[in-house]
């Protein structure tokens, strides 16, 4: 009979195995590949990026910073651009160390939708205790009403 | 992802539809566990990758539905035998309507990873940007109010009927 802490273990496992092939095998190229290997990537085209906001402006372009610190020189032709704003880009990475822009959307809501996001999990979490409690002798979470 | 409100209010739409058509009631404990499901994949994802960033490619699989699946059965395994089928079909029914509202979204960079670990292939409709999903939340409390007088309505001349049978 199958017990309780080898399914576990099974979905633990199953679980890893999926983040490590995740982590390991993603095709997709990120910026800090691109920042490590510039010559291996230079003129591809990078989509992902660690939570990238907008720096300092220029006249022909913007500077990039991802939450990691890591930034890079974007040139383009945009403008409506604001200081500190989330963004989603696809761009070009050339090996001089720097990005030439093919899209972006300036994802202005996306502060508002992570700030009202925390309500419904406190609420979630509240009605989850109060209908549902756990028992530490026997390491179960069960109803309270339950007979 | 659309916001967590948004979620919470469709899945609670979806379960009266389902309450309506079926004439029996999903219990509080019940709903609470779809409610759960619904927010698994973004609680599970989200805070993680918003603080630590370099993780964003190692979470993937909580993003995902084969994923979603196993960790419904990780977390149902938390509950008590007898209550834990219920509670893997009640998570998993959840995660399978937060999954359906998302690929509702448009991404500049593709969508949902749908077929993972079985395909890097992105999924969506794409009819609105993941950051306007926010826009709705009145609508969607709009819509819950009228599900809920709706239901209230049908309730009591459900009883009033079985009063005069």
């Amino acid at each position: 009979m199958i017990k309780r802490w080898h399914l576990t273990f099974l979905f633990i496992s199953l679980i890893t195995l999926l983040c490590l092939y995740s982590g390991l095998f993603h095709p997709w190229t990120d910026l800090d590949d691109c920042i490590t290997n510039p010559e291996n990537h230079d003129g591809d085209i990078v989509t992902h990026f660690k939570e990238p906001r907008i720096g300092t402006i220029y006249p022909d372009g913007f500077k990039l910073i991802q939450k990691d610190g890591h930034s890079i020189r974007v040139y383009s032709d945009f403008t409506g651009a604001t200081e500190g704003e989330y963004i989603a880009i696809k761009a070009i990475f050339h090996s001089q160390g720097y990005l030439e822009l093919l899209d972006i959307r300036i994802l202005k809501n996306r502060k508002y939708k992570m700030f009202v996001s925390i309500f419904p999990v406190l609420f979630i979490g509240i009605l989850f205790f109060r209908y549902f409690r756990f028992n530490f002798k026997k390491f179960f979470l069960e109803p309270k009403d339950y007979a | 992802m659309p916001d967590l409100i948004s979620h919470i209010a469709f899945s609670h739409i979806t379960t009266r539809i389902f309450e309506f058509k079926s004439k029996s009631r999903f219990g509080i404990q019940s709903r609470i566990l779809i409610y759960l499901g619904t927010i698994l994949p973004d609680l599970l994802t989200r805070p993680i990758y918003i603080i630590f960033p370099e993780t964003s490619d190692w979470i993937i699989p909580f993003h995902t539905p084969i994923g979603s699946l196993i960790t419904c059965g990780l977390i149902s395994l938390l509950f008590i035998p007898s209550f834990r089928l219920k509670a893997f079909f009640l998570i998993s029914f959840g995660t399978v309507l937060h999954f359906f509202l998302d690929s509702f979204q448009r991404h500049l960079t593709g969508g949902n990873l749908f077929l993972f670990p079985f395909s890097w292939k992105r999924v969506e409709f794409g009819l609105v940007w993941s950051d306007q999903t926010i826009l709705f939340i009145p609508l969607w409390l709009l819509l819950v109010i009228a599900v809920e007088t709706i239901f209230f309505d049908i309730k009591k001349s459900r009883s009033n009927r079985d009063k005069l049978l």
